[in-house]
């Protein structure tokens, strides 16, 4: 079976190379991909849809992936698992992405063993099954 | 030896070598990059808005991760760096003419891989 066989997936990232590379790697894998563009919309996304994981881009236009998080975190009070996707390696924004509820971060370009890696251990950390 | 003007390696990885998807990304690389980068040269040029520079050159910076062209990854990873500092604007202005050069030169590459992504795949 495929590692994400049946996981919804929401992939918010703004620029579109990024968000297709994501969208093939994911799909490839089985899952089922959501994409959107910012952080406000993926925020009514996760209020009204189950997902099992959100990949969400730092740096978004209207609403970037820290306020969507946190959003996330305290007012819809939702434990969804948040991998980050940076383009930068500052060690400041990574500690940042783990201190306001994210469960990782990986930088982009994607690397395919790095994502799947971080995908493999946050599936173990939340038991999710397929 | 420098490198090449035009790197596909981490796309053909990524794809597995597929035309059909290498051909996709090119599209959008080349339907998409150019207004960011013109948007990055009124802001240098015309500008001191250091945070909007930073803000457009790592999106940017994300793109030039998966079309590599020769330099422009550093290129831009420094500008990034640099407006985030609100620093340099002599040094940000060398790589982005560094950048515009690179680029033109690199486009009738990417060009000539779409072709020949189409001749290898007649369903594009």
């Amino acid at each position: 079976m495929n590692l994400l066989e049946g996981q919804k997936i929401l992939v918010a990232e703004d620029n579109p190379l990024n968000q297709k590379i994501a969208v093939f790697l994911l799909t490839k894998h089985g899952a089922d991909i959501t994409t959107v563009a910012n952080g406000a919309e993926a925020i009514r996304l996760v209020e009204a849809t189950r997902f099992d994981l959100v990949l969400m881009d730092i740096q978004m236009p209207e609403m970037d992936g820290y306020e969507a998080t946190q959003y996330i975190r305290h007012t819809l009070k939702s434990n969804v698992p948040i991998l980050a996707l940076s383009a930068s390696n500052y060690e400041d924004e990574i500690a940042k992405c783990l201190s306001i509820g994210m469960n990782g971060c990986i930088s982009k370009p994607i690397d395919a063993d790095k994502l799947f890696d971080a995908i493999r251990r946050i599936t173990k950390e939340f038991n999710i099954t397929a | 030896m420098s490198a090449p003007i035009l790197d596909l390696d981490y796309l053909n990885e990524i794809s597995g070598g597929d035309p059909k998807y290498v051909y996709e990304v090119l599209t959008l690389f080349v339907e998409t990059f150019p207004a960011g980068l013109t948007n990055l040269e009124t802001l240098i040029r015309e500008t001191d808005d250091y945070d909007a520079i930073h803000k457009q050159a790592h999106t940017l910076k994300s793109s030039a991760g998966i079309v590599r062209i020769r330099g422009m990854f550093d290129d831009l990873s420094r500008i990034d760096m640099l407006a985030r500092n609100k620093s340099n604007k002599e040094e940000i202005v060398a790589r982005l003419d560094n950048i515009l050069f690179n680029f033109n030169k690199a486009i009738p590459f990417i060009q000539a891989e779409r072709v020949k992504c189409r001749a290898a795949d007649p369903g594009i």
